[in-house]
């Protein structure tokens, strides 16, 4: 895929998942304690070859549009920026047969749905830790917040692989060069 | 002397230009950190949030459908609070009139006179809002044009949603009481006992009354109200009703559980409460501070 065509691309990806995010996600309340963050998609889509620097910026932008729209200014900025930065290590620590070709895209259907499971949760359990921490800056209730971590990185996950399966076409099949 | 110099001149740089990455990151970070701060604890500047004119103009326009939903619970919720008015009305005409009959004329006439309204009330809609983080927030869609300022009330037909955090021009920010920020002054209807009801951020549908002392008369089902000990609220809203009792650890007082009247769930029309005469009430009571 182009440049221009992943630009395109991870554009519409972050308006959708927005929308639900803030829209939907934002005001269900079945499970107590669970906040899912389908959005953390938009960071797992960027293509491997993303230089960090210009990943965090992206992230933080994208972090900040979520905070507007949910009246938690910084705090998923501060989260996206983090993953954002440790996304080079976690790609490392799970090196698919120790190469990821630069210009591919991090998918279920490119990398098989067990990679991609251990890349999305290392990066919601980053991502997760940050913000309910942040979230408890002033009155810190430990447990409650541990398990709220604990179950809205289960719904999250459950959320971005099942988001994955349904618009492949978003979070990016593999990229064949023909 | 001066090639040493260079040299650990060059080392820094050296070092700034390996861990660029790393740099960036604090940078970033440090911005939100600045950022929470700045905001928070009590969200009073209303750029970065939904009371901000271009969300909250995008926010309007995305309500309009997701609230159509809650349109028929909204709807039920009115229709009831509109039979306990035209009740109550009715109620205060007998009385007026059974006055008027025994009383002469014109001393009812002036009493009229004299009680000049001391609370005015605002119509909107919740535009946005969460209710599963620890820290929600609603906005409204009226703003410091439509007459609203910070500290005013929020109520709908159930009860008390929570108090005005801040204002833009066609927007206010709600912190409702499903905030763990959010400490209101409440009292037991029957016992007047006073208390603070806060929230710890687990269920949305029941917050947590403190400082009752433990002689108080409490029982299950028992309503809770707002205290009126803070110029803000009027007195006697309904806030919810007793759902848990148990004893505080360090003993001395209870901790009650109060099932909330309002359902944040499906909350679209509010009516927001203006005191006017908080600004005479407070300069009273400054006097003595």
């Amino acid at each position: 895929m182009s440049n221009t065509g992943n630009i395109v691309r991870l554009t519409i990806l972050l308006g959708i998942v927005t929308l639900i995010q803030v829209l939907i996600l934002n005001n269900i309340d079945i499970i107590p304690l669970c906040n899912p963050m389908l959005y953390v998609v938009f960071l797992l889509a960027m293509p491997f070859g993303t230089k960090s620097i210009p990943m965090m910026i992206t992230g933080f932008v994208a972090g900040l549009l979520i905070d507007v729209a949910s009246n938690t200014p910084g705090m998923h900025a501060g989260a996206c920026v983090l993953a954002c930065y440790m996304r080079k290590y976690i790609l490392q620590l799970i090196a698919f047969r120790n190469a990821y070709k630069e210009d591919e895209l991090p998918s279920i259907q490119g990398y098989g749905i067990v990679w991609y499971t251990k890349y999305a949760l290392m990066m919601l359990v980053v991502h997760h830790i940050f913000l309910f921490f942040v979230e408890q800056y002033d009155r810190l209730f430990l447990l409650q917040t541990v398990l709220r971590i604990v179950i809205s990185i289960g719904a999250s996950l459950g959320l971005i692989i099942l988001f994955g399966l349904i618009a492949p076409g978003l979070t990016g099949q593999r990229y064949k060069e023909s | 002397m001066p090639l040493l110099y260079c040299k650990e001149m060059h080392n820094v740089i050296y070092f700034l230009l390996r861990h660029t990455n790393f740099l960036v990151l604090i940078v970033l970070e440090v911005i939100c950190g600045l950022l929470i701060v700045s905001y928070n604890d009590y969200p009073r500047s209303s750029f970065f949030s939904t009371a901000n004119i271009v969300s909250g103009t995008v926010d309007k326009g995305l309500a309009a459908v997701s609230h159509y939903i809650d349109l028929p619970a909204d709807n039920r919720r009115l229709l009831a609070q509109n039979q306990r008015l035209m009740a109550e009305l009715e109620q205060s005409r007998r009385v007026v009139e059974f006055i008027s009959d025994t009383i002469v004329l014109e001393r009812v006439d002036s009493m009229m006179i004299r009680s000049y309204p001391d609370w005015r009330f605002h119509t909107a809609y919740v535009v946005n809002g969460t209710i599963n983080k620890s820290r929600n927030m609603f906005t409204i869609d009226k703003g410091s044009t439509n007459g609203i300022a910070t500290d005013m009330v929020v109520v709908n037909g159930d009860g008390v949603v929570g108090l005005v955090a801040a204002v833009s021009r066609n927007f206010a920010l709600v912190l409702p009481i499903i905030n763990t920020s959010s400490h209101i002054s409440v009292k037991l209807k029957n016992s007047n006992h006073r208390g603070q009801l806060n929230w710890d951020g687990l269920l949305p549908t029941v917050a947590q009354m403190v400082d009752v002392p433990e002689h108080a008369v409490v029982e299950i089902g028992d309503t809770v109200v707002t205290s009126g000990s803070s110029s803000y609220f009027p007195e006697g809203l309904i806030v919810g009703t007793v759902g848990a009792i148990e004893i505080d650890k360090n003993g001395g007082f209870y901790n009650l559980g109060v099932d909330l009247a309002v359902d944040y769930n499906s909350i679209y029309s509010v009516e927001i409460i203006e005191n006017m005469k908080q600004g005479e009430r407070e300069e009273l009571e400054k006097t003595f501070n």
